[in-house]
């Protein structure tokens, strides 16, 4: 909401909620074309309307900002969008031996994402994935889930999914519904 | 004569129930040569007999691709009960439990246990998780076991081995029989007559089905070798959840559906695992296991295609 309100020029109204310097009377705007244009301020234009477009440039570059800082907070993850719903369904093969809320022959899911492997205290994890001083994120599940045993040789997990997509969804659903 | 009323189930209530509780295959041993068909059509020769498997009850499993496994497990024993020449024994082909806590060995022995019959297991992965969960299930299941759960035993002229290959799982979860159940093995066909019938059961297949969902034994060949010298070699299997055949030479395997949840066949999802089948799709999916027994092409020529 707050990117999209940046994303429009800022009208009047806008200006002033956002505590910018109240509009102008008319009978200043039409005294102030008369008087001498400052610097940056356009033919035609007075000094509200140069401080609007100026508004409008910085607006720009916060959205532009925002977008960079953005990009270089998924530098570490490259993988392909997730689809939760996708994951969900996806997710029954995993119940083979996980559930969400129950330890079974693995761990319980809910909460695992951004969690540390091997931290559940009513778990009893392999001494390989003790070992593994993993957080679970978009790239350290993907590791997981395309061979467990390549991340913790010794762990008790073999399932595994070939399909980057396939396992970017599932992560999805555990990121998103399993939280 | 069966009475097909038996029990309150008529015949179609009765295979509406066997479609869901997936199992009961009765194998009939006539002339050393096994043969299966389902339970309630099962007529045993003069002078044969029968046995009965069920594999992967997952007692235990409690999620949606069935709620209840005990349910179904106990559709299933009723099958057995309802076998009209009543079978010398029971095997069970591995995952008895869900997660090998005693609770569920000991409500799966007392289902089971309806039966009264001899029963003979093989372990599935489900049943040994570790150190601790493997002498739960040697206590209750391998009595008369050596080593790490393996067994044989003579029925009517037929050998039977009862092997353990979910200790030690290879790459994908490939099952693996290991050098001292082999050298086990080697000894104990030794001195048999190559014209003894012989049966083999264990969990996880002992033929490769599909190796990158871990369905297959990782060392078979060399237990198969030293029974490639019998005229009959049966090789009873689970695990995949699905019925699946193959002819090698002398030997024939076989691998049993579940009493508890079907799985993808290879090729058909991502990943092995419990398949969900939405009610109003179940008679159609659960219809591809009949096929097995009137033979669909689509489904086990896929699967067979997929293997060879």
């Amino acid at each position: 909401m707050g990117l999209l309100r940046l994303l429009q020029p800022l009208s009047r109204e806008a200006g002033r909620e956002a505590g910018l310097p109240p509009r102008l009377s008319r009978e200043r705007e039409e005294s102030s074309r008369l008087s001498a244009k400052k610097p940056g301020e356009a033919a035609g234009e007075g000094p509200y309307e140069a401080f609007l477009r100026r508004q409008e440039k910085y607006a720009a570059a916060v959205v532009l900002a925002c977008a960079i800082s953005a990009a270089l907070a998924k530098t570490s993850w490259a993988g392909p969008a997730g689809d939760a719903a996708r994951g969900e369904t996806l997710y029954e093969a995993c119940q083979d031996c996980h559930s969400l809320d129950k330890n079974d022959v693995g761990p319980r899911h809910r909460g695992v994402f951004g969690r540390k492997a091997a931290s559940l205290p009513d778990y009893d994890y392999s001494d390989a994935l003790k070992s593994a001083n993993i957080i679970w994120n978009e790239e350290t599940l993907d590791k997981w889930l395309t061979d467990p045993q390549a991340v913790a040789p010794g762990a008790k997990m073999f399932f595994h999914l070939d399909s980057p997509q396939d396992r970017a969804d599932v992560i999805a659903y555990l990121k998103e519904r399993a939280k | 004569m069966i009475d097909e009323r038996d029990g309150g189930l008529d015949r179609r209530q009765t295979l509406k129930c066997m479609l869901w509780a997936g199992t009961g295959v009765v194998w009939t041993v006539a002339g050393g040569v096994p043969s299966s068909r389902l339970i309630g059509s099962a007529k045993a020769a003069e002078g044969s007999f029968s046995f009965v498997q069920i594999s992967d009850s997952h007692i235990g499993f409690e999620k949606p691709a069935n709620p209840d496994a005990r349910a179904t497990l106990s559709a299933a024993v009723d099958k057995v009960l309802a076998t009209p020449d009543k079978p010398a024994f029971l095997i069970h082909t591995g995952d008895i439990s869900h997660t090998a806590k005693p609770g569920e060995f000991d409500d799966a022995l007392q289902l089971i246990g309806r039966a009264k019959l001899d029963v003979h297991y093989a372990p599935g992965e489900h049943d040994i998780l570790d150190p601790k969960t493997r002498d739960a299930y040697l206590a209750r299941f391998g009595k008369g076991a050596t080593g790490g759960g393996w067994y044989a035993f003579d029925q009517g002229g037929v050998h039977f081995v009862s092997l353990n290959n979910v200790v030690d799982l290879k790459k994908n979860g490939l099952g693996s029989l290991g050098p001292e159940q082999l050298e086990w093995l080697e000894g104990d066909l030794k001195g048999r007559t190559d014209s003894t019938p012989i049966v083999i059961f264990s969990h996880i297949p002992l033929w490769m089905i599909a190796p990158e969902w871990g369905w297959g034994t990782e060392d078979s060949a060399q237990a198969l070798g030293y029974l490639s010298r019998f005229g009959s070699v049966t090789v009873l299997n689970g695990h995949i959840h699905q019925l699946m055949q193959k002819v090698e030479g002398n030997v024939t395997f076989h691998t049993a559906r579940s009493t508890a949840f079907p799985q993808p066949a290879p090729g058909t999802a991502p990943a092995p695992g419990p398949k969900l089948v939405p009610a109003g799709e179940l008679r159609k999916w659960l219809g591809v296991r009949e096929v097995v027994y009137s033979p669909s092409p689509a489904t086990l020529a896929v699967t067979d295609t997929d293997l060879t």
